[in-house]
């Protein structure tokens, strides 16, 4: 079998054509008033707020468009914006410290930071609102948030899946179609 | 076991690549920041657009800024500006860069030193109020402001107690004989418009109007009245753009122009006789006027043929309407004012006045102080402090020597300024100002137009508006009778509507008035004075440049790197030389020549071509400043000697040389019958090739494009394209995926230039395809040849295979720093060191106009999808479109009996075809 010879070939090509990609984003440490609204949530979340979907998804109901408001007009479904949020925790949940901590930060003007969960690379184009439109479930990527406390990226994003959805639904395998 | 090739390099990175390969991962933000107030009409990854207008230079054409979170990453010409009608020059292409530079003034500076805005605000109010303590004047110099900001300006100093007039206007590249010739023809100042278009034979003195002055509207003009069967004849020493866009390019000796313009119209009114559009007593004094210049006295002078100077004057005869144009640049000597009237009495006697040459009325400007003034003025120490605006006087070396060594005498100068240019560099305080993308204001583009400037995006750096500034400090001097009290962009915006905001100007309309020909005209011309310097110097003939717009090297790096569409010249200046000149001085292409001139010295490679008459010598305006004396206007009038320096350099070019060696890529038909002979298509070896919905491609007319190089630049900005430098510009290593090919052929009529703008021809049987080992290239069902980044592993074997050598290969990364990453197109991959890129059709607009279609539940339509070189082009040379779609433009140009395509022998079936350019004589 001559795979374990040309696998540190190959190996030794990736690190060759790949330096420079290691600039990891620096692992910010949190603002001080973010430290206790974080210790109250789930722990392991370097989030500024914990924030449980399947109370919102699950328990509440509110459909998933209701916040990611662009979903289903631009290629970027986007994060609700404070004081969109605040459009319900000026009521509700108001003694839990996250929600205190939310509504200081739109008072103050200052945005609340998320901790980025789902990414495809950046050569590559992917747009929401053309699968929204196209009736693909949000959980046939995102996974289902009605039950999801802590958010992971639990179904690989590799182009196989991609081409696989892409493949049984007849949409497009164009290359360029994703490639960017 | 059977193992995938996809599989197995699945299980080779995970084993060991994986730790490298996940760690490219986190190159994306690791945080997502929503908005606090998410404002109601943006959405994310949708592009705003947004009007405005581009001050890149003085012609202000409307723009369309694309935005995309909140950061302008492209403009684009707007259709409803009367000016750039929806196109846009390469320096306009190239404001992106300056808005994201990293040389940019982000803060302001005293005394050299950055400092925080309220140290800069305390230093101008100093330097004011000594200045009007000491009793001494407060003088703005500024660059050409006609809109409220110019009045804000008068305003501003009346406040301070100061004439209002000290308003001095820079404006090096402004052509001031153009004017003083017109008052003395015709005695009016009003602001001449020209019909182009409607002329049926267009006269150009030396006028270079596809470069300078509003190149994108002229350009335009010159392309629809050549299609209309118009023709073009240029009379000048150099074969600039514009010449090469003409039918006839007749060359004279430099700093005869005037003899040759008034033998032409001694012979005009000899032919036409009383038929000549003057009254008869004004031609009886003009033919008086004009006796010593019969044909073959001029021709001797002008060292023309005395046939090339009876056929214009008898083509312009017969040709109603028809349209002098001119003096340009390369003809302007110390008798420019004389040779504009002469064109003057031309157009008056040919009848074009009213036809194709219109007078607007023009809005009074309070009579400002002008340059000699200031200089006068400040030499004497009577100005104490000096406001400049967007100038840099002190760039110009001899050119305003006077000027300089007056403003040494100054003892404030304050500067707003974009770049740290060398009179900001001298100044005490130095302003940094909004780029217009940023800010507001307004600009007259000509009478009846008014052009409104309005931010396109939030400032980039710590800069803030020079009308405010003002206005602060005559509040902190307590003198503020007259001035507004809410902010300039208060002042603007409440001046316009809604309509005018989304149009980008308001147009009111003018009327034109009516002028006649002076019965003086032409009663003070005299024998032209002889040029400037050494006797056995050759004439300095000064090209007009996109990269010189305003008479200096540009500081653009994008300008830097596109290469000059005739000689070919990247990141450096040249000096064109005639082969026979070149001779003489023993210089081969590429020597570097020393330019001597009683102001100066340059050092310049040479560009040996027989585009520039023999015994004189062309360069570029803004390399050529250091040689000009500043005793005339910046145009022709000096000698200069040359000689070898002995160095040498090698000339960054992309192409393998200047002509077609005979075959005909960039090809011609005659102009009375346009058409190719008709081929029979050849056999191939290989399957047809079926594009169900879409087949992309793309016309490129060979007869409207003159060279400019506009599609270039868009495309840098469009497709993320790396400036790589001069050092790697010269290995070749340039990434430009669209380069606009020049040919200088030797016909019997003389030399022709042929642009061919080149990029990937999208081939049905693409060569590249078929090497690549990793199908990293592809044809799609659409028509594009893909390139997919993340599957192409470096092998150039395409780049190799390409017979029309379009195809990039990274030799680096090219990281974009700090600022300059905010103008990167977010749907279009930066791409790595190691892959291959070429054209993409602008796969990312089409996508995009797919997806817009298919979300309103429509077909794409003809025009929808515009490429980005196909948006910006002056003079609409470059068509897109679906040939699927039997009605697109692009279909109709296919089935044109000019159309062809290139290197059609190796039936390669391109996307993209050419038309043939109409040539005259042409067999």
């Amino acid at each position: 079998m001559r795979l374990p010879l040309q696998v540190p070939t190959l190996a030794m090509a990736a690190a060759l054509a790949l330096p420079g990609c290691g600039d990891r984003a620096d692992a910010a440490t949190l603002p001080a008033d973010a430290a206790a609204a974080s210790a109250a949530g789930a722990p392991g979340v370097p989030g500024e707020v914990f924030l449980d979907h399947a109370i919102h998804a699950g328990q509440a109901r509110i459909p998933c468009l209701a916040c990611h408001v662009w979903a289903d007009r631009s290629p970027v479904a986007g994060l609700p914006s404070g004081r969109k949020c605040m459009g319900c925790h000026k009521f509700v949940a108001k003694d839990k410290p996250g929600v205190q901590l939310l509504a200081k930060r739109v008072e103050e003007g200052r945005p609340l930071r998320w901790e980025r969960v789902f990414s495809v690379p950046d050569f590559i184009y992917f747009s929401h609102r053309m699968h929204v439109r196209a009736r693909v479930d949000c959980k046939e990527c995102h996974g289902d948030m009605t039950i999801a406390r802590v958010i992971r990226q639990d179904r690989p994003f590799t182009m196989g899946r991609c081409l696989g959805c892409h493949q049984e639904r007849k949409a497009t395998q164009d290359c360029v179609a994703c490639h960017k | 076991m059977t193992l995938s090739r996809r599989s197995f390099l699945g299980t080779a990175a995970a084993a060991l690549g994986g730790g490298v390969l996940a760690s490219c991962k986190a190159k994306l933000p690791r945080y997502l920041v929503p908005q606090v107030v998410a404002p109601d009409d943006a959405v994310p990854g949708i592009a705003r657009r947004y009007r405005t207008v581009c001050r890149a230079c003085p012609a202000a054409c409307g723009v369309t800024a694309t935005v995309r979170e909140g950061r302008a990453i492209k403009l684009e010409g707007s259709p409803d500006d009367p000016v750039g009608q929806g196109a846009l020059c390469p320096r306009g292409q190239a404001a992106i860069e300056a808005l994201y530079s990293e040389t940019r003034l982000g803060k302001p500076r005293v005394g050299g030193r950055e400092v925080p805005w309220d140290q800069a605000e305390a230093a101008l109010v100093v330097g004011l109020k000594t200045a009007l303590d000491r009793g001494q004047r407060v003088v703005v110099l500024t660059r050409p402001e006609r809109g409220r900001l110019g009045a804000l300006f008068g305003e501003w100093l009346a406040a301070l107690g100061q004439p209002a007039t000290q308003v001095v206007t820079f404006a090096p590249m402004d052509r001031p004989w153009l004017r003083e010739g017109q008052q003395r023809a015709f005695g009016s100042a009003a602001t001449p418009v020209l019909d182009l278009a409607a002329a049926k034979l267009v006269l150009s003195v030396g006028d270079d109007f596809v470069e300078e002055g509003s190149p994108v509207e002229h350009a335009r003009a010159l392309a629809d009245q050549r299609a209309a069967g118009g023709r073009l004849v240029y009379v000048g020493p150099r074969l600039s753009l514009t010449a090469a866009a003409a039918d006839q390019w007749i060359s004279v000796e430099p700093g005869t122009e005037t003899a040759f313009v008034l033998g032409l119209a001694h012979r005009v009114l000899e032919l036409l006789g009383p038929a000549a559009a003057v009254p008869a007593s004004v031609a009886e004094a003009l033919r008086s006027r004009l006796a010593a210049y019969d044909p073959a006295t001029v021709a001797a002078r002008t060292r023309t043929s005395g046939v090339a100077l009876s056929d214009l004057a008898g083509a312009l005869a017969r040709a109603r309407p028809s349209l002098c144009v001119g003096p340009g640049r390369a003809v302007a000597g110390a008798d420019a004012a004389t040779l504009a009237e002469a064109v003057c009495v031309l157009n008056a006697i040919l009848g074009n006045v009213g036809r194709t040459l219109r007078f607007l009325p023009d809005a009074p400007s309070p009579a400002g102080m002008d340059l000699a003034e200031l200089a006068r003025r400040a030499a004497a120490g009577e100005v104490g402090a000096l406001v400049v605006h967007h100038a840099d006087p002190l760039g110009y070396g001899a050119v305003y020597g006077e000027l300089a060594r007056a403003l040494q005498r100054v003892p404030f100068v304050a500067a707003f300024a974009n770049e740290l240019d060398a009179t900001a560099s001298a100044a005490h305080v130095v302003l940094a100002d909004h780029h217009f993308l940023e800010s507001w204001s307004d600009v007259p583009s000509r009478p009846g137009v008014v052009a409104v400037q309005q931010p396109v995006m939030s400032p980039v750096l710590d800069t803030r508006a020079a009308a405010d500034e003002l206005v602060a400090a005559a509040q902190a001097l307590g003198k503020t009778a007259g001035l507004p009290a809410d902010p300039f962009a208060d002042v603007v915006r409440h001046a316009y509507g809604e309509k005018d905001l989304e149009r980008g100007n308001r147009i009111s309309g003018a009327t034109p008035v009516p002028v006649e020909l002076a019965s003086t005209a032409l009663a003070t011309a005299g024998e032209p004075p002889a040029l400037r310097g050494p006797e056995a110097g050759f004439p300095l003939v000064l090209a007009p440049s996109f990269r010189h717009l305003d008479g200096l090297p540009t500081r653009s790096a994008l300008l830097q790197e596109l290469p000059d569409p005739l000689s070919g010249f990247a990141w450096t200046g040249w000096v064109e030389v005639h082969p026979a000149t070149a001779a003489g001085l023993h210089v081969k292409p590429g020597d570097v020549v020393a330019l001597e001139s009683p102001a100066g010295r340059v050092e310049l490679p040479a560009h040996v071509t027989t585009a520039i008459r023999a015994g004189a010598l062309g360069v570029p305006v803004g390399d050529a400043m250091a040689l000009l004396d500043g005793s005339g206007p910046i145009g022709l009038g000096m000698r200069v000697i040359a000689r070898r320096t002995g160095a040498h350099v090698h000339r960054p070019t992309l192409e393998a040389g200047r002509t077609q060696h005979g075959r005909e890529l960039a090809r011609s038909v005659s102009r009375s019958s346009p058409r190719l002979p008709e081929r029979a298509p050849l056999p191939s070896m290989y399957p047809p090739v079926e594009h169900p919905d879409h087949r992309w491609a793309m016309a490129i007319d060979l007869d409207r494009c003159t060279g400019c190089g506009a599609c270039t630049a868009a495309c840098y900005v469009e497709n993320n394209l790396p400036v790589v430098g001069a050092i790697e510009s010269q290995r070749g290593r340039s990434m430009s995926w669209l380069r606009v090919q020049a040919f200088v052929d030797e016909r019997a009529d003389g030399p022709a230039a042929s642009f061919l703008p080149l990029g990937c021809q999208h081939c049905t049987s693409a060569p590249c395809e078929s090497v690549c080992p990793t199908f990293a290239t592809y044809h799609t069902k659409e028509g594009l040849n893909a390139q997919v980044y993340a599957r192409c592993i470096g092998t150039r074997y395409c780049e190799n295979n390409c017979p029309y050598g379009v195809r990039r290969f990274n030799f680096f990364d090219w990281p974009r720093t700090g600022t300059a990453r905010l103008g990167l197109n977010p749907d279009v991959t930066v791409r790595e060191r190691g892959v291959t890129e070429k054209c993409t059709l602008c796969v990312q607009r089409i996508r995009t106009a797919k997806e817009e279609a298919k979300c309103d539940g429509r077909a794409l339509r003809d025009g929808e999808v515009v490429s980005a070189c196909a948006a910006t082009c002056p003079t609409r040379a470059i068509v897109f479109g679906d040939l699927k779609d039997p009605a697109s433009e692009v279909s109709r140009l296919a089935a044109d009996g000019r159309a062809y395509k290139l290197l059609e022998e190796l039936n390669t079936d391109p996307g993209v075809f050419y038309l043939a350019r109409r040539r005259e004589g042409h067999a």
